[in-house]
């Protein structure tokens, strides 16, 4: 069952990077209780509807409403803890520790150290219970995301804005992060929006999916009602082949070498 | 052992480091004076409490505020590479002092009250860095937000632009003008501006920036982690970069109208304490004010004993570029990196 009132709601939100329209009359709303996923081609407006969504960036038009409030109207600290965001690409430039980094996501919840243990528990939900002490200057790649990744969940809001979470982690890890944004999403009655590329990960772990196409709304509903052939073909410009996995009623998305008609 | 009790152990050291290295400083000299024989030596007295003491809080503060205002811009700037000369607030400083010396005004020190006087170049050098740093400020942002990069750039490039007007008045005046003016650029702490009740306020001001600084220390760790990920914990990145940029221009303002362009400092000191203390400010801000306190004044110390037979003396900004570029590119080469 879904609330009356989303936790997010975007409302006919247009945006411009100096001038340039990135963002076109979209609206969106997200839930308790659900993952909507957002896809679309490479400069689209994904990450920019997260920093709308977010209140990082202000719309020209239209409005983004966190619980039912403008978002902007939110003091930082008391937005934090309703809504959470992870960059694409994490910046680390000083040598914090792994676990300086983690306790940081906690300033806005006024708890010093980690009394209630979620600091630990976010580390070692993302494998980094070896690298706690490690400088987050010496990480890899994929060890970051997980860094950054950890600091939102340790932080616990009530809805997560996660950009490209997977895209530098392996296999295991994808699965690993996804299952757990499930389930605590479901658990604890949390939303989250992710945007992501691998269709696979977002027929598998959205409820329902955004398909984006510069700046607008293609189609958003249940991954069957977006990834359909037609739709996706005309999207992303190139042929791919919809398959239903046996049993598990999950669809799947293999693009084809162009030469195959 | 938990951060509370590192934290409390480093500005501990520092603290003791500090009181050590002033005691060396007020005894050692052309005569050594023991602090404890002041009461029956009057002279002594005179030697330390109105000779040496002023210069010892001046070069004390002075490295206070470079280390400081050198570890804040590189949290701001997001640079650990930033000094805090950086934003243009050198040339600028050092512009107005250049222009009040070609006019001759430093002969007349305006008197304030509390017994305290404000020298016409120190007043022109500060006005100067207030302006610089200003224009630039408002050049460097866009709708509100500060573009840091834009900053760095145009403040290096004004430095450039001071130099050369300063070359270019300096051509204009007399040779004994000139070399007023070249030993005002070279960074000296050997004229405090008057006894030690005219440093307690600047003392003072200092000291409340420290606090408005190390109050925010939270806030500044986030933030040099990027404005994006310093919203996203919940802190409000334009509203900390503009408080850090402001109260750390005007501390450098203050240093550098009285005491001319002292180089290294901001850079070394901060630089070594990360490397020792991590990047924590709620450790490095106080750290690094007194850290840079220890440095400057244990320099000067060094320069009152050079060339003695000549009866001259290095200035202090000179011997901090000497130590202090081997020394920093000695802790680059050795540092892990990406």
């Amino acid at each position: 069952m879904m609330s009356p009132q989303p936790l997010l709601l975007a409302d006919g939100v247009c945006f411009a990077y100096g001038g340039a329209p990135v963002l076109e009359e979209l609206s969106v709303a997200v839930h308790r209780g659900e993952i909507l996923g957002i896809i679309g081609p490479n400069g689209c407006g994904k990450s920019t509807l997260l920093g709308v969504l977010s209140g990082y960036l202000r719309p020209d038009r239209g409005r983004v409403l966190l619980a039912g409030r403008p978002v902007g109207d939110y003091r930082p600290r008391e937005r934090t803890r309703l809504l959470g965001h992870v960059s694409q690409r994490p910046e680390a430039d000083f040598p914090y520790r792994v676990r300086e980094l983690v306790e940081m996501g906690r300033y806005a919840l006024d708890t010093p150290g980690d009394p209630d243990g979620a600091v630990a528990e976010a580390l070692a939900f993302m494998d980094l219970g070896g690298l706690a002490e490690r400088p987050i200057t010496r990480l890899s790649g994929g060890e970051l995301q997980r860094a950054w990744l950890a600091r939102a969940w340790a932080a616990d809001p009530d809805g997560l804005l996660l950009d490209e979470p997977t895209a530098s982690l392996d296999l295991r890890h994808q699965v690993r992060i996804l299952d757990a944004l499930r389930r605590r999403v479901r658990e604890r009655d949390r939303a989250a929006v992710v945007v992501l590329h691998d269709l696979n990960l977002a027929a598998g772990f959205c409820d329902r999916i955004l398909l984006m196409d510069r700046g607008r709304t293609v189609r958003c509903g249940a991954p069957r009602e977006v990834l359909q052939y037609p739709v996706l073909k005309a999207v992303y410009g190139t042929e791919i082949y919809i398959g239903l996995l046996d049993g598990l009623e999950q669809l799947f998305v293999i693009p084809l070498p162009e030469e195959i008609d | 052992m938990s951060p509370g009790v590192v934290r409390a152990l480093w500005i501990g050291s520092l603290l003791l480091a500090s009181v050590l290295v002033f005691g060396l400083y007020l005894t050692l000299g052309g005569r050594t004076v023991p602090l404890w024989d002041l009461a029956s030596d009057p002279a002594g007295r005179f030697m330390v409490l109105e000779v040496r003491l002023p210069r010892a809080l001046l070069a004390f503060l002075t490295g206070g505020i470079l280390a400081l205002s050198g570890t804040v811009f590189q949290a701001v700037l997001r640079n650990p590479l930033a000094d805090p000369y950086v934003v243009g607030v050198s040339g600028g400083a050092a512009l107005g002092a250049t222009v009040a010396l070609a006019l001759g005004l430093s002969a007349v020190p305006l008197a304030l009250p509390f017994g305290l006087a404000l020298g016409p170049v120190f007043l022109a050098s500060f006005l100067g860095a207030a302006l610089s740093t200003f224009l630039l400020y408002l050049f460097a942002s866009r709708r509100g937000a500060l573009r840091t990069t834009h900053l760095l750039l145009m403040g290096v490039v004004f430095n450039f632009f001071a130099s050369a007007m300063i070359m270019v008045i300096k051509t204009l005046v007399s040779p004994t003008k000139a070399q007023e003016i070249l030993f005002w650029l070279m960074g000296t702490v050997s004229h405090p501006p008057g006894p030690p009740s005219a440093l307690a306020l600047p003392a003072v001001l200092v000291l409340a920036g420290l606090g408005i600084l190390w109050s925010r220390a939270r806030d500044l760790n986030a933030l040099s982690l990027g404005s994006r990920f310093a919203y996203d914990v919940g802190v409000n990145p334009a509203g900390i970069r503009r408080l850090a940029f402001l109260v750390g221009s005007a501390l450098v303002a203050v240093a550098v109208s009285t005491t001319g362009f002292i180089g290294f400092v901001g850079l070394v000191v901060p630089h070594a304490l990360r490397l020792g203390a991590g990047p924590d400010h709620r450790l490095l801000i106080p750290a690094s004010f007194l850290g840079g306190g220890v440095f400057l004044l244990l320099a000067d110390l060094l320069v009152r004993f050079t060339f003695p037979l000549f009866g001259t003396q290095l200035p202090v900004g000179a011997l901090t570029a000497l130590v202090g570029g081997p020394l920093f590119i000695l802790l680059l080469s050795r540092e892990g990196g990406r």
